[in-house]
C-alpha cells in the first residue's frame, strides 16, 4: 500500500504541497487528477524518492521511500519528460536498467519486442516523443515493479498505442497485482482504467474515493417542474435552457430521486456524471476557474 | 529487503566508463605526446644525460601536469555529475534504487579510474621510451605519476565541491576557475588599490602573500625541480615540493568529503539554479559583490582615470569600487533569482555593502591602523636594507647608519602631504623624483618594508637641508655604497659570470673590452671597492643629473651569478654597473689594460661645440 501522510513541500516561499494525504490500496489503479499547479508532479517526485519532503511521510508498505533502495527497487516510474543517456539505444538502456534493477525480466523484454516494434539498436535521441514513451513503458514493465508510477503516461502516443499501453498496464496489474498510480489530465481515459481517484488542488487532496463511490455520490438531474425544488438538496451547480433545468447534486442517487419525485415534476431524469464532470464540479466548489462552464 | 547497491554501482560505473571514453582517450593522447613520444623523437640528441631527461619529465609533471590535471578534473566532473543540473535527468536517475552516497562513490571511482588507467600506461611507456634512448627512466616515470596524482586529487576535490555547490552545468567550471584563481587575483588587485592609498606601502608587487592559495600560480612559479651536483658535469634533478603537493592532496580529500556530504543533503529541485546550497546563496552574493567591486572598480579606475596620484583619486576610487560593487551585487541577484527585475528590491544589502566600502576607504585615508605613521624604534632594529632600486643589497647593521636611515624615514613620513603634492606635478619638467626602499629586519625576527617616492623641485634641490638632499647624502655615503655594490651572498672570482668595460669617445665611437673573471675580480676587489671607500666612485645620480663632473663616459659591468637552491634553472644574479672617475685606482687599472677613456665633461663640451657649429 502507498501511504502519503501530511506531506509538505516548500519551494522557497511557495508551498507546493500542503499536508497532502494519499492512500493507494494494493493492486489499485489510482488516478491522480487535479488542475495545473495542483502539485501532482511534485507528489510523484516524492513518491519516486527524488525529492525530500519538508514534512510528513511517504511510505510504501510502511517503509519510507527516500534514500531507500530496498523500496525503490520495487518501484518503476515514467516521468512526464523522459531521460536517456544521449548516445544510448534502447538496448543500451535495457542493459543499464538490468544492472540497476535486480528484478529486471530479460525474457519479458524479449517478449515485448514484438508489441512495441521499435528498433532497439537505434539511438534513442532519434526516436519521436511517442516512441520514447513506448520505450519507457517497455523498460519500466520489464523491471517487474510492485508499484508503477506514471506521470502523464500516454501523452504523445497515438490512439492505437494508447490502447495497447493501457492494455499492458491492466494486464500487468491483473496478473502481477502491480499497484499503479497515474497522473493525467485525460480524465475520460482515466475513467476507463482507474478504480480509485484522488482529486488534488493547491497541494491538498480534495477528494479521494473509489470511482464507483465517487460516481454514486454525485448526480446530474434534468427536470421540468412548475414547483419549487425540495429543500435540503446539496446542489453544486444549476443552469437552465428554456424550461429544462440542469442540476448537479451531491448525494445518493436513490434519495435524490425520491425527493424530486415527491414534488411531482413534469419531467425528470438522473444522469450519471463522467469523471471529467465530477472533476469540474468538485473543483468548482473551491473556486476553480471553470466553475461556470455549462454542460 | 537488502539493497543490491552498496559501495558502488557496477551498472553506473560501466556506463560512466563507456560514455566518457573520448575524454580519457584525449587525456591519454596528450600525455603520450608530451612524454614517451617527445622522449623518443628527441632521442639521445636532446637527452644526452639523465639530468636533462629528469628536468624535462619533472617539469612536465609539475607545470604541464598542473594545467592538464586542472582541466581534466573539471571536464571529468562535469561529465559525471551533469545529471544533477537538469530536472529531466534528475527525475529519472535519482528515482533509481541507488543511494546518493553510492552514486557519489561510483562517480568518484570512475574519476579515479579514468585518471589512473591512462596514467599507468603513460608511466610504463615513459619508462620504456627512456630505456630505448639508453637512460634509466622507471623511477622518474613513477615520480611523474606521484606528482600528477597528488595534483589530480586536489583538483578533483575542488571540482567535486564546485559540482556540489552549483545547480547549473555552466556555473560549475565558472565557480571552479574562480576558486582556483581567487586568491591570486584578490591579492593582486588589493595590492594595487592599497599601493594607491597607503603612503609608504612597498610598490614591489612580486610577492603574492596569497599565492599558495592559487595552486596553479604557485606550482608554475615554484616548479620544485632542484638540482644536486654529482660531479662537475653531472647534476641530478629531483622534485622537492612533495610537502606542498601532499597538503594539496589532503585538502582535496577533505573537499571530496565535503562534496559527498553536500550532495547527500542536496535538494534536487535546485537543478537549474546557480547556487544549489541555499544557505550559501548570500555568501555567494556578497563574495561576488566584493570581487566585482575590487576587480571591476580597480580596472575602471586604471582604464578611465589612470594610475597617477591626484587630489580627487580617493573619491574616484571609492566611486569605482561602489560602481563595481553595484554591478556585482545586482548581477549576483539576477543570477540567483534568474530575472532582470531585481532593482526594485534588495537595495538594503547594497547599501550595507556601500557603507562598508566607504568605511574601509575612509579608514585607509585617515590611516586608522597607523601603518603610515609607524616608524620602527632604533633599538628594535637589527639591520636595514636601504636602496633606490628593488635589487637586494647587503643590510646596514651599524647603529649610526641605521639612525641616519630612520631619520630619512621620519622625514618622508613628516612631509607626506608635500611629497604627494610634488608627485601630482610630476612630468612638468621642474621636478625630479627617485623611489627609495626601506626594509627593516627587527630583532624579534619580523620584517618591516616601506617605499617612498621622493620628489624635489630645482629650487628645493639647491637647499642642502631639503629632504631630497638628505636622501642623496645618506644614500651616497661611501660605506652604504660599498654595501650596495656587494651581492647578498659570499662571492669570489667563480661567481663572476660576465664582465666588460664599454666606453665611447667624443666622436661617439664605441669601444668594448671583455674581462676574464680573474681580471674582473682583481678590478672589483683592489680598485673599485677601495675607490668607493675613498669616496672616488659609486655615487648615484638620483636627482637632476647631479653626478660628479670628473666621471668618464665608460661603464664597468660585472655580473655575479649563483644558482638558486630552490630552482636550479634560475640564478640569483647581481649586476654591478660602475662609472670610473678621474684620479682613481680604477681609472689607472683601465688605462693599464688599454681601455680608452673620455671624460664626460669633454664629451659634453665637444657635443656643445658641434651643436653650435
Amino acid at each position: 500500500m502507498i501511504e502519503v501522510r501530511n506531506l509538505v513541500k516548500n519551494f522557497d516561499s511557495f508551498r507546493a504541497l500542503d499536508g497532502l494525504n494519499i492512500t493507494v490500496p494494493d493492486g489499485a489503479i489510482y488516478g491522480l487528477v487535479g488542475p495545473n499547479g495542483a502539485g501532482k508532479t511534485t507528489t510523484i517526485r516524492h513518491l519516486t524518492g527524488v525529492m525530500r519532503q519538508d514534512g510528513g511521510d511517504v511510505l510504501f508498505d510502511g517503509q519510507p521511500v527516500y534514500e531507500n533502495p530496498a523500496v525503490k527497487t520495487r518501484i518503476a516510474s515514467i516521468p512526464d519528460d523522459i531521460y536517456y543517456f544521449p548516445q544510448a539505444s534502447i538496448r543500451d538502456m535495457m542493459r543499464f536498467y538490468r544492472g540497476v534493477y535486480p528484478t529486471f525480466d530479460t525474457a519479458l523484454y524479449e517478449k515485448l519486442r514484438d508489441v512495441f516494434a521499435l528498433d532497439e539498436k537505434q539511438p534513442m535521441r532519434r526516436l519521436s516523443k511517442g516512441m520514447l514513451k513506448q520505450a519507457a513503458f517497455w523498460l519500466a514493465l520489464c523491471a517487474r515493479p510492485n508499484w508503477l508510477l506514471l506521470d502523464e503516461p500516454v501523452d504523445g502516443l497515438d490512439p492505437v498505442m494508447r490502447r495497447q499501453v493501457w492494455s499492458l498496464i491492466l494486464d500487468d496489474a491483473g496478473q502481477n497485482g502491480t499497484t499503479v498510480l497515474v497522473s493525467s489530465h485525460n480524465l475520460r481515459e482515466l475513467e476507463d482504467v482507474c478504480d480509485h481517484v484522488g482529486i488534488m488542488d493547491h497541494g491538498k487532496m480534495l477528494l479521494e474515493r473509489s470511482l464507483a463511490e465517487l460516481q454514486d455520490n454525485i448526480v446530474k438531474v434534468q427536470l421540468v417542474t412548475e414547483h419549487a425544488l425540495p429543500a435540503g438538496l446539496n446542489i453544486l451547480h444549476s443552469s437552465a435552457a428554456g424550461r429544462v433545468r440542469t442540476l448537479i447534486v451531491r448525494g445518493a442517487q436513490q434519495e435524490i430521486s425520491d425527493r424530486i419525485s415527491a414534488t411531482l415534476p413534469i419531467f425528470f431524469d438522473l444522469i450519471p456524471l463522467s469523471l471529467e464532470e465530477i472533476f469540474i464540479y468538485e473543483l468548482g466548489g473551491v473556486d476553480y476557474a471553470v466553475k461556470n462552464i455549462v454542460l | 529487503m537488502q539493497s543490491k547497491t552498496s559501495c558502488c554501482n557496477g551498472a553506473v560505473l560501466r556506463r560512466n566508463l563507456l560514455r566518457f571514453c573520448p575524454l580519457w582517450a584525449v587525456f591519454l593522447a596528450v600525455w603520450i605526446v608530451v612524454l614517451p613520444l617527445n622522449i623518443l623523437s628527441g632521442g639521445s640528441a636532446a637527452y644526452k644525460e639523465i639530468g636533462s631527461l629528469q628536468t624535462y619529465v619533472l617539469s612536465a609533471a609539475s607545470v604541464a601536469g598542473c594545467f592538464v590535471n586542472m582541466f581534466y578534473a573539471i571536464f571529468t566532473v562535469m561529465a559525471l555529475f551533469s545529471y544533477l543540473y537538469s530536472a529531466r535527468s534528475v527525475n529519472t536517475l535519482c528515482a533509481l534504487p541507488i543511494r546518493r552516497g553510492t552514486m557519489f562513490r561510483t562517480n568518484l571511482l570512475t574519476a579515479l579510474t579514468v585518471w589512473l588507467a591512462p596514467s599507468l600506461l603513460v608511466t610504463l611507456l615513459t619508462a620504456l621510451s627512456a630505456s630505448v634512448i639508453g637512460l634509466p627512466g622507471a623511477s622518474l616515470a613513477l615520480e611523474w605519476l606521484g606528482i600528477t596524482g597528488l595534483q589530480y586529487l586536489f583538483f578533483l576535490g575542488l571540482a567535486c565541491l564546485s559540482a556540489a555547490l552549483v545547480g547549473q552545468l555552466l556555473a560549475l567550471p565558472a565557480l571552479y576557475l574562480l576558486l582556483n584563481f581567487t586568491a591570486i587575483v584578490v591579492n593582486y588587485f588589493a595590492r594595487v588599490i592599497l599601493t594607491a592609498f597607503v603612503y609608504g606601502l612597498p610598490q614591489d608587487s612580486a610577492d603574492f602573500v596569497l599565492g599558495r592559495g592559487s595552486p596553479v600560480y604557485y606550482i608554475c612559479s615554484h616548479t620544485g625541480v632542484v638540482g644536486t651536483s654529482i660531479t662537475s658535469e653531472i647534476t641530478h634533478y629531483s622534485f622537492d615540493r612533495w610537502g606542498y603537493l601532499g597538503i594539496l592532496a589532503g585538502i582535496g580529500v577533505v573537499l571530496l568529503v565535503c562534496a559527498a556530504l553536500l550532495l547527500r543533503a542536496r535538494r534536487l529541485e535546485t537543478a537549474g539554479d546557480i547556487i544549489a546550497v541555499r544557505p550559501l546563496r548570500p555568501v555567494f552574493k556578497y563574495c561576488f559583490t566584493a570581487g566585482c567591486s575590487l576587480v571591476l572598480g580597480v580596472l575602471a579606475e586604471l582604464i578611465v582615470f589612470g594610475s597617477g596620484p591626484s587630489a580627487a583619486r580617493i573619491a574616484v576610487t571609492a566611486l569605482c569600487l561602489l560602481a563595481g560593487g553595484f554591478i556585482g551585487y545586482f548581477g549576483a541577484e539576477m543570477l540567483l533569482k534568474k530575472t532582470l527585475h531585481v532593482f526594485r528590491r534588495e537595495w538594503i544589502g547594497y547599501g550595507v555593502f556601500a557603507l562598508i566600502v566607504l568605511c574601509l576607504v575612509g579608514a585607509l585615508r585617515i590611516d586608522l591602523f597607523g601603518y603610515e605613521r609607524y616608524i620602527p624604534d632604533a633599538k628594535d632594529v637589527s639591520s636595514v636594507e636601504f636602496s633606490a632600486y628593488s635589487q637586494d643589497c647587503m643590510p646596514v647593521t651599524d647603529e649610526a647608519h641605521i639612525a641616519d636611515i630612520l631619520a630619512l624615514h621620519q622625514g618622508a613620513v613628516s612631509l607626506k602631504n608635500e611629497q604627494l603634492a610634488l608627485q601630482r606635478n610630476a612630468g612638468d619638467g621642474k621636478t625630479s623624483a627617485s623611489t627609495f626602499f626601506f626594509t627593516y629586519h627587527m630583532k624579534d625576527g619580523k620584517t618591516v618594508s616601506r617605499s617612498y617616492v621622493i620628489s624635489v623641485t630645482e629650487s628645493q634641490w639647491r637647499d642642502p637641508k631639503s629632504l631630497a638632499r638628505q636622501f642623496s647624502a645618506v644614500y651616497n655615503d661611501p660605506e652604504l655604497v660599498v654595501l650596495r655594490s656587494t651581492p647578498t651572498y659570499e662571492v669570489s672570482a667563480r661567481q663572476i659570470s660576465w664582465s666588460s668595460v664599454t666606453s665611447y669617445d667624443a666622436s661617439d665611437t664605441y669601444s668594448s673590452l671583455n674581462l676574464t673573471s680573474d681580471e674582473a675580480w682583481t678590478l672589483y676587489t683592489e680598485d673599485i671597492l677601495p675607490d668607493i671607500r675613498d669616496g672616488k666612485g659609486g655615487q648615484a645620480d638620483l636627482f637632476f643629473n647631479s653626478g660628479t663632473a670628473d666621471a668618464y663616459t665608460a661603464s664597468i659591468s660585472i655580473q655575479f651569478s649563483r644558482s638558486e637552491e630552490s630552482d636550479p634553472k634560475h640564478t640569483d644574479d647581481f649586476y654591478l654597473n660602475y662609472t670610473p672617475i678621474a684620479g682613481s685606482r680604477t681609472e689607472q687599472w683601465l688605462l693599464d689594460h688599454g681601455a680608452a677613456l673620455t671624460l664626460q665633461s669633454d664629451y659634453d663640451a665637444a657635443h656643445a661645440d658641434s651643436t653650435k657649429s
